[in-house]
This record gives structure tokens, sequence and C-alpha cells, in this order.
């Protein structure tokens, strides 16, 4: 029987950095959010919702700001036409 | 495929969904001071009240026994949220679809892969389908509860469905409009910072005038405002006046104006509080300088999931004692959760068990007819509160391991560590100033509350400490534009 190695010397050290970066690597394998996969999204203090472009119907910014605009508007419209005629139904 | 993904199932509906473009180039500082301003005016604009309500909800009806008043008035603060109109729900549901899903996903209940671009969409897409699935879900609750009146036609009931529903899609948008990079850092916490700060200032300074008795005299919202048009009225004498500034508690009072405004004071001193870690560069010598580790690590984030599951406890206890049970004295379901007792014709109490988790209306209302409720109350805002805060810092990519890995990237270390030793030295402090901050934060919204601010104490809590976490993102981005900016002037920055 060939005696043991000794402790320490270059061959510990290998194997310390393998299992450190083993476990580096499992442990980032599955990030549990956007930003721990470093895409952006909510940060420690920040609450980041929407942030990928993902498919979907595209609209442009102004258009949704103008219809919510438009959609108060139908709103008072709606109140306007329940003054008038004093009943909505 | 590897058994069935949650997330999968927002697949047939992402076609539908309306998705705002990312901008095809940066956006100035200046745009964005622009849509930021916009998306909030056109927020706080959705106040408006609903139309195709029951005629007879108004106040006669409501003087009488049974009907059904706002039974979630203390949470309505945090979320933005008024009662009877287009925001009913405010932007609750968008907040708490992101926390619940993001949460869920970190603690892999949900399967994503957020390095796949597919599943990144896929989460977003189902966020906000879950999102706009809630204010659906919570206007139907609402309008069978029978808070809009009890005889409503099937006509009213599908426009308050559009309604509500409408203007849930349209917050969804307008978060996602900021969110997409249009605005400053996060639409959720920019619209109720904006709103908040609003609210405050009506609370403070509001001149319109509310009836207040059956005589017909009408006094100011703001409480300092009233305070100078009671020192002046005719039907009270000096004293009663000033007494009447300081204590009245239908509207907002000159005791919790101040007990407000000294909560955000300590939120603005605690957010001072933080840990300076010496940091150097590996790359060049003797460059030196500190990263800062703030106490208040996740910000209000912690004390906004507490309130979601409040929000989320207080609705299904609505369902079951008013939908199912028509909060009926004799019914099992009150009995064992507690019913509501209305107040004012404006708010409906909670009643015992229920009434633990509810903030009392008042500090002398707490101690008489609540005693019970300041243990349970602060135990769960502060249980939950750090549980959160523990988790969030880990997954939210700003855990200790996730520091390490930027100072890497960036040639920073420790002084005086290797730079293996850097997670391990960060572990030590990023866990432990985050559960404490939320800890400590959640204790100042507990003392708020239970001395009566009826969901102030916790929104003014979320909204300062929200705006110094946009605060800090602003600025930096301002000084990132160079100057180029035409509010240079007005923001007081000099040598641009």
């Amino acid at each position: 029987m060939s005696t043991p190695t000794p402790p320490g010397g270059q061959r510990t050290l290998q194997k310390r950095r393998q299992a450190q970066s083993a476990k580096d690597k499992q442990q980032k394998q599955t990030p549990a959010s956007t930003r721990q996969a470093g895409f952006g999204g909510s940060s420690n203090s920040i609450l980041k919702l929407y942030t990928d472009e993902a498919n979907g119907l595209r609209v442009d910014p102004l258009v949704v700001l103008f219809l919510a605009v438009g959609f108060i508007f139908s709103v008072v419209a709606l109140h306007v036409v329940a003054k008038i005629t004093g009943k909505l139904f | 495929m590897a058994g069935f993904r949650l997330i999968e199932l927002a697949k047939p509906f992402a076609p539908l969904l309306p998705e705002v473009e990312l901008p095809y180039e940066k956006i100035g500082f200046d745009d964005k001071v622009v849509y930021t301003i916009c998306a909030a005016l056109i927020y706080v604009f959705g106040q408006f009240p609903l139309a195709g309500l029951a005629k007879n909800s108004g106040l006669e009806e409501q003087g009488s026994a049974g009907a059904v008043l706002d039974p979630i008035y203390f949470v309505r603060g945090v979320f933005a949220a008024e009662p009877k109109t287009l925001l009913e729900f405010g932007i609750f549901p968008v907040v708490s679809s992101a926390l619940i899903m993001q949460v869920l996903a970190g603690l892999k209940l949900v399967r994503v892969n957020f390095k796949v671009r597919q599943d990144r969409e896929l989460f977003q897409t189902s966020t906000k389908l879950f999102a706009i699935l809630q204010y659906v879900v919570l206007a139907n609750v609402f309008i069978f509860s029978g808070y809009y009146g009890t005889a409503l036609s099937v006509f009213q009931i599908v426009l308050l469905n559009l309604q509500l529903a409408a203007a849930g899609l349209f917050v969804t948008l307008l978060v996602e409009v900021i969110d997409k990079g249009y605005g400053f850092a996060s639409g959720a916490m920019a619209i109720t910072t904006i709103n908040i700060a609003t609210n405050f200032a009506a609370d403070v300074l509001g001149v319109n005038q509310i009836l207040v008795d059956s005589e017909g005299h009408r006094e100011a919202q703001g409480a300092v405002i009233n305070l100078f048009q009671s020192l002046r009225s005719s039907h009270k004498t000096i004293v009663g006046g000033i007494v009447g500034a300081f204590n009245r508690d239908y509207l907002p009072n000159l005791t919790t104006s101040l007990l407000v405004i000294a909560l955000a004071g300590a939120v603005c001193l605690l957010n001072n509080f933080r840990f300076e870690l010496p940091i150097r560069s590996t790359r060049a010598r003797g460059v030196n300088n500190v990263y800062p580790i703030r106490l208040l690590y996740v910000g209000g984030l912690s004390v906004l999931f507490s309130y979601v599951l409040l929000f989320y406890i207080h609705i299904l206890a609505f369902i079951l004692v008013q939908v199912v049970a028509r909060n009926d004295p004799s019914s099992l379901l009150y009995k064992i959760i507690g019913g509501y007792a209305s107040s004012n014709n404006l708010l409906y109490v909670p009643q015992f068990p229920l009434s633990l988790l509810t903030p009392p209306k008042s500090f002398i209302e707490c101690l008489t007819r609540q005693p019970f409720t300041p243990f349970v109350f602060s135990a769960f805002m502060i249980v939950t509160g750090i549980w959160f805060a523990g988790l969030w810092q880990a997954i939210s990519g700003a855990s200790a391991r996730d520091i390490s890995v930027q100072f890497k990237d960036q040639g920073i270390t420790l002084t005086g560590h290797r730079e293996q030793g850097i997670t391990k030295e960060l572990e030590k402090i990023v866990p432990v100033a985050s559960t404490t901050g939320a800890g400590i934060l959640a204790i100042l919204v507990v003392v708020g509350e239970l001395l009566g601010l009826k969901g102030k104490g916790a929104s003014i809590i979320v909204g300062v400490s929200g705006a110094f976490s946009l605060l800090e993102l602003i600025t930096a981005e301002f000084q990132q534009s160079g100057g180029q900016s035409a509010l240079t002037q007005v923001l007081g920055v000099t040598g641009a």
C-alpha cells in the first residue's frame, strides 16, 4: 500500500478551486430573477416589471397615453349623457 | 417537454395583450421627465367617479343599515386607490402580481429560466395577464357584493365591468410605458409616489369644502385650511375651532398630519443610515472609495409586500362575509371570520377576529375595543416584512454574490480582503441590513397605524422610501446626461 499523499500542496489548491467554481456555476445556473440573469428588471429597492419586449399587440407609448386620456373622457361623456337623459339604462 | 409550467398558460393570450414598444434610441432626460409626469398625471385624472352606479347608492341610502361600504379603506393609500372611482383598486393588481410572481419564481415554485429570452417574455406576459385578471375578478367581487348598489341591472353590471377592466388595462399600460425606459425607473413606484404626494398635499392644504353634518356646515379637506377656516367661522368658538381642527375624525386633522410628517422625517433619517465598505481598484493603485450598503436595502418593498398580503386577506374575508354570507350576524361565516360594522356611513370596519389584522381607527379605539390588535398586527407586519426582505435581497439580483460578481467585473475589491473573500464578507452585511431595515420600517408602520392613521402612515412610508429609491436613479441619470438637460437651471446644478 502506498502512503497517502501529504496534505496541502498544489493538488489541494486545485481541488479547492474546482470545487469553488463548480459551486459557483451551479448557483449561477438558474437565476431567480431577470436582474440576476443580467437583463435588467426589478432591483433590490425598485420594482421594475415590464422590461422585455414580449410578443403581443405592439403599441406606441404615445398611443397608450392618448388612449388613456380618451378613455377617461369617454367616462366623462357617460356622466354627461346620464345627466342629460336622467337615466343611463 | 419537461412537465407542465405555469407560465405556459399565458402563451395563448400573448398575441392579444398590448405590448408597449421598446424605445428605438435612448430617451433623453427631459423626455423622460415629460413621460413620467404625463403618465402619473393621467393616473391622477383616473380618480374619476364611476358612471352607472345605482342612483340610490348616494348618501341617503348609505345611512340606512345594510349598505355595503368600503371594506379596504386602510390599504387604499398604499396602492393609490380611490373608492368609487375608476381607480377602485389603484395599482394593487399590478404590484401584487409582480411581487407574487417574482417571489414564486425566486422560491422556484414557478419554473422559469431567466436566461432564456422566450422564458423571460413569457414570464412578463403572465405577470401582466395576472394583473389584468385580478382587476376583472376584484371588479366583479365588488359588483356582486352590493358595494355599487344592491339592485344593479345587467346593463349597469356590464358597464361597471367595462370601466373597471379598461381602467385596469390602462393603469398596467401606463406602468409599462415608464418601465420600458420612456420614464424613470419604475412605473409602479413613480405612480404611487406621485399619488401619495398628491393625497398628502390635499390632506394638509386641500381647499375643497365637504359637507360634514346635516345642518349643512361644510369644512375644508385640508387640515391647515380647516384650522384657519374654523377660527373665523361663525358657528364655532375659537377654542372649539382649534380643538376641532386637531381632533375631527371624519376628515384629515392636524394631529394626523403632524404624525404623517413625523413618520416621513423618520424614514428620511433611516434612509441615511448606511454601512460604508472601503473598496479599492485592483487595476490602479491608490484608487480608494466606499461602497455604501443602506440599512433600508429593500426600500419600501417589504411594507408593500406586507400590504399586498393584508389586501388579499381582507378581500378574501370580504368575499366570504359579504358576497357569500351577506354580512348576516347569524351566519356561521360571520361568527368565524367576524363581520363588518358601518362607521360614519363611509367605512366598513371589520369586527373581531378579522379586526386583529385591521389597523384601528384611532388610538383610543385601539385600546378600548381592539386590545389584541397591536400584538397580532405588529407581529404580522414584522414577520412578513422580514421574511420578504430576506428573500428579496437574495433573489433580486443584488445579493452578496451578485455584488461580488459585479465587483470582479469592474475590477474592484474590498480593502483588506482577498477577492475570494468578498462574497463571504458581503454576506455578513447585506442580508442583515435588509432584514433589519425591513423590521424597523415595519415597526414604524405599526406605530403610525396603531395611532389611527388609517393607511396614511403606511402610504407615506412607502412613498418616501420609494421616492428615495427613485431619486437615486434619477440623479445618477441626470449626471450622466452631462448637463444637456433644459432643467439644469431649475435643478440648480452649477458648472454643468
